[in-house]
């Protein structure tokens, strides 16, 4: 095995020294990344407050294919590298949970779990959680069977059986992830077909190890004490139990909004609503990649929302002069 | 060829330029050369705060590679730190290398008030983003406290470990072989838990 640097995850702060800014940006995907490295260069004092997740969900991501630039690179290498340039281009992080943000006499304060701090704008780029389904099981077999990260998880299914449930690109691709370490893969879509690109999906579907569930519904998950045994399946041909050592949700993702919920407005999906693509309904405040209403969730669309957000904030700080 | 970049290496300086005290890394390995003693002697050109001891070891009962962060014995990681466990070495050795105090109040007083010795193993692999964050919490705990242990584990390494202990996904926190859970816990959440689990009542 080859050892593999990873820095992004170094959490050395113990919160920032100073606490009024230009700028906030809440995240540490790809959209607040490209942020970063765009309010870094205009010049912007800015303080970039990362979760604990660095990368986003992108870092969980084992190939990205469409990244341009990139016929293939491991989500972690990607976001990683996003780091390492907004760190020489002079962005400033810290490693902190964003609890609560409002506005307060036209300045927006944020406050964290080591901090509070005060700031002209903020770019909401806190991205989105991995959904869950509700179904029985589930959250008792988490972590003992039931994953939302194959990226994490798929070592502990070398040569076992596993399903995955959903049928987008994330769906896709870490089922075909799988298919390197288990011996056999379900996959189970609630429709014929699935979203993903047609070429990921091609290669899913006509892979030796994978058997298709169309127009089926995770119903159950079962299992003993030592985790996860099967699940039960609604198909068109009736309830089906199928034996399944591991299972790995990709059913969509909840926008991580909860703090900001005040400040801007969500739609009934609690995605920020925006406005010419990176506005939202609080002039002081932009948000951009996947915890916005914007659709097509990809790295590719996230740091374009990103850059755009800075820029549309350093025209606004121009003006203001 | 280095294992570290130029860039990975101006930002690790930038890191360790955050030390105000020496810091002693100790290493228990298998003879021969493995990447771990690599990376660390790469590491130990970055600061002169870093000191880096290497023990062999021909115990085949000891979990190896195995590293000790400071002094204590008590903030352990078992198993190559690659991947993403690189960020958990790395901050492990920062904290150690400086008095600033990163826990809040409520858990700095329910370690202050332990009754009893806690060993805190966390199961992780090099690929999962969100586990630094409870390797680094457990590390915490134990470089505050001296009732506390804390090891990060390796499951792919010691996989007859990692099924004594029901892993099947990461990260998994063991706490005295009678307490776990699933994914990263915000500090205040893994202390609620624990303290239930104690059965210490919450503050009034």
């Amino acid at each position: 095995m080859s050892f593999k640097v990873e820095i992004g995850a170094v959490n050395s702060g113990t919160g920032s020294s100073e606490n009024s800014y230009q700028l906030v940006i809440a995240g540490g995907g790809p959209a607040a990344l490209s942020a970063a490295i765009y309010a870094a260069r205009y010049g912007i004092k800015h303080l970039v407050i990362e979760s604990w997740q660095p990368g986003g969900q992108a870092a969980l991501t084992a190939e990205i294919e469409n990244y341009p630039g990139f016929s293939s690179i491991a989500g972690s290498d990607l976001t990683n590298a996003m780091k390492q340039q907004a760190t020489a281009a002079g962005a400033v992080f810290v490693m902190e949970t964003v609890e609560n943000a409002v506005e307060e006499n036209g300045k927006i304060l944020i406050k964290t779990d080591l901090g509070q701090y005060t700031s002209d704008y903020l770019i909401i780029a806190t991205g989105a959680a991995p959904a869950t389904l509700g179904v029985p099981g589930e959250e008792k077999y988490y972590g003992r069977g039931v994953s939302f990260c194959a990226t994490c998880d798929a070592p502990f299914f070398k040569g076992k059986k596993a399903i995955v449930v959903g049928g987008g690109d994330s769906a896709v691709k870490e089922a075909l992830h799988l298919t390197h370490v288990v011996s056999e893969l379900g996959l189970v879509h609630r429709r014929d077909k699935l979203r993903a690109e047609p070429y990921l999906a091609k290669k899913l579907v006509e892979h030796e190890k994978v058997t298709t569930w169309w127009n089926s519904h995770l119903a159950e998950v079962t299992g003993d004490d030592q985790g996860v045994t099967g699940v039960i399946l609604d198909t068109p041909e009736g309830r089906k139990h199928i034996e399944t050592n591991g299972v790995f949700l990709y059913v969509g993702t909840v926008p991580a909004t909860e703090p900001f919920k005040s400040l801007v407005d969500l739609d009934g999906k609690k995605a920020v609503v925006t406005r010419n693509i990176v506005g939202t309904s609080n002039p002081r405040v932009f948000a951009a990649g996947d915890v916005t209403n914007n659709g097509f969730r990809q790295v590719v669309t996230a740091v374009s929302e990103g850059a755009r957000a800075s820029a549309a904030i350093f025209e606004l700080l121009e003006s203001e002069e | 060829m280095p294992l570290l970049s130029e860039e990975d290496r101006k930002a690790i300086r930038g890191h360790f330029d955050l030390m105000t005290k020496d810091v002693k890394v100790t290493l228990t390995k298998a003879p021969g050369k493995c990447d771990t003693e690599t990376i660390l002697s790469e590491l130990n050109e970055l600061s002169s705060r870093l000191i880096v001891e290497v023990v062999e070891s021909t115990d085949k009962d000891q979990m190896l590679p195995s590293l000790s962060i400071g002094d204590s014995g008590r903030v352990l990681f078992k198993g190559i730190p690659s991947g993403y466990e690189f960020s958990s070495l790395l901050t492990g050795i920062i904290d150690a290398g400086r008095d600033e105090q990163t826990l809040s109040d409520e858990t700095m007083a329910f370690l202050d008030n332990l009754q009893e010795d806690l060993h805190i193993r966390v199961f992780v692999t090099p690929s999962c983003p969100h586990c630094p964050q409870s390797v680094v919490l457990a590390h915490r705990l134990a470089g505050y406290s001296d009732r506390v242990v804390a090891e990060g584990i390796e499951a792919n390494e010691f996989q007859e470990l990692s099924m004594k202990y029901q892993v099947q996904g990461v990260p998994r926190t063991v706490i005295n072989e009678t307490f776990a859970v699933e994914g990263s816990q915000p500090e205040p959440y893994l202390i609620e838990g624990l303290k239930r689990h104690m059965g210490i009542e919450k503050d009034a």
